[in-house]
């Protein structure tokens, strides 16, 4: 049951980046809102499913073209990995900063690999890479990043609340 | 037989929605039944909701900025554009009655499919966009596509079933062959820039170029009709002793407020 009322809310967030977010003026456009949202419950919830919400995101940008790079979903499968490795092995799941710095070196390998991926296109068609516009992307995503994972750490009992009373579960988690 | 208790039913709820949700959306990618695209109204929804924000904060952002000289030049200019607008529907009368003498709308190449965007791409100065219709519709890559008035927007460059991915003509990637309504009716390539305009590079020296004249596409592209509205040129570049000149255009049509387009598409047959 989880896993479906998992799956729901991956659709509402998908559609909520792709259709709504996008659509707004700069900045907000750029929220990364999924991949913020997921690493918070895999971090803070350990709700693993949001693995596979990530991964799930990058298919569907992959398949409307919609992504940054050509191959959206390296860049998210492998962020989503350092997430869950850090979170594992590294930082801590309760404390505010131990999620600011697990969410942020998943942030700075999702990047990395997109750096990556361009490097590679860059290389056999260098007109086809924007280096100022991504790089502009990258900067503008990281306050935004940021104030996601706070406005999400320091709501969650609201956020749960409202999921509680919108699904009739008591929690999500 | 025992009836479902309430609570068992409650329980059930996001097992039904969740699923229900997953089904149609994923099956809205590939399944050719209208039926199962509803999803996609419900995306187009929300692009509606943040186009609309979008443009109010455009316009909030604009009227604080324009000063009384901009404005009497904008007025002067709606102007002169109403006394154009005025002459056009006289020619577009006379230019009906000559098609319906000619039969000129039977020989047309091309049909249309109307579509609503249902998300955007993430990039502040290059955009694309998606559509809620796909190859079942008869959309192919390459084909033109155009706002309601007939304004070009750009080209589809990939599709899947029931979606279609356009590339608007300011994108890095978009050239679009373009015609300019000038008295030598210059042609040329229009490249995007990535940053809402356009650029229309190795226009020959003796070409009069100037500012604020039309660029339509030239129809020299297989897919792409003659006559389309492309923008108008702000600024022309280039020194008199360089052999090439170059010119900036505005697009018409901002792609990132778009929320309803049309796909012109190669009739049949012809």
């Amino acid at each position: 049951m989880k896993w479906f009322l998992g799956l729901g809310l991956w659709f509402f967030l998908v559609v909520f980046e792709l259709s709504f977010l996008r659509s707004l003026p700069f900045p907000w456009m750029m929220l990364p809102c999924v991949f913020g949202v997921s690493v918070y419950l895999l971090q803070h919830h350990h709700i693993r499913q949001a693995m596979g919400w990530i991964v799930g995101y990058g298919v569907i940008l992959d398949l409307l073209r919609q992504g940054l790079v050509p191959f959206e979903t390296l860049p998210l499968l492998l962020g989503t990995a350092a997430a869950w490795f850090g979170s594992k092995s590294f930082f801590s799941h309760r404390s505010y900063y131990g999620l600011l710095a697990n969410t942020f070196f998943a942030f700075g390998v999702l990047w990395i690999v997109r750096m990556g991926e361009w490097g590679v296109l860059w290389f056999f068609h260098p007109a086809s890479v924007m280096w100022k516009e991504n790089f502009s992307v990258f900067l503008v995503q990281i306050p935004l990043f940021f104030f996601l994972i706070t406005f999400l750490f320091f709501s969650a009992k609201k956020i749960r609340r409202f999921l509680a009373m919108i699904f009739f579960t008591p929690k999500i988690s | 037989m025992e009836f479902m208790r309430f609570s068992q039913i409650r329980r059930g709820l996001p097992l039904i929605l969740g699923g229900f949700f997953i089904f149609f959306w994923v099956g809205s990618f590939f399944a050719p039944w209208p039926w199962m695209r509803w999803p996609q109204k419900v995306q187009h929804i929300f692009v509606e909701a943040g186009t609309l924000v979008f443009q109010r904060s455009q316009w909030w952002s604009k009227a604080s900025i324009i000063t009384p000289e901009e404005l009497a030049t904008l007025e002067a200019q709606r102007d002169a554009y109403a006394v154009g607008y005025a002459q056009s529907l006289l020619l577009e009368e006379e230019n009906v009655q000559l098609r319906e003498l000619l039969n000129f709308l039977d020989r047309q190449p091309y049909d249309y499919v109307t579509g609503s965007v249902i998300s955007r791409s993430i990039a502040s100065t290059s955009t694309t966009f998606v559509i809620d219709r796909g190859s079942v519709d008869g959309l192919y890559t390459g084909a033109p596509v155009i706002t309601g008035q007939g304004v070009y927007v750009g080209k589809i460059i990939a599709l899947t079933p029931t979606t279609a991915t356009i590339s608007p003509l300011t994108n890095t990637t978009s050239a679009t062959a373009v015609s300019l309504l000038n008295e030598t009716r210059t042609i040329g390539i229009a490249q995007g820039e990535g940053n809402q305009v356009v650029m229309i590079h190795y226009i020959p020296q003796n070409e009069q170029v100037e500012a604020e004249e039309m660029v339509v596409t030239s129809g020299l592209e297989s897919s792409v009709p003659s006559g389309l509205f492309v923008g108008i040129i702000t600024e022309v570049r280039g020194e008199t002793s360089a052999p090439f000149q170059e010119a900036i255009v505005e697009p018409w049509v901002d792609a990132r407020m778009v929320r309803f387009v049309s796909v012109l598409l190669l009739k049949e047959g012809i």
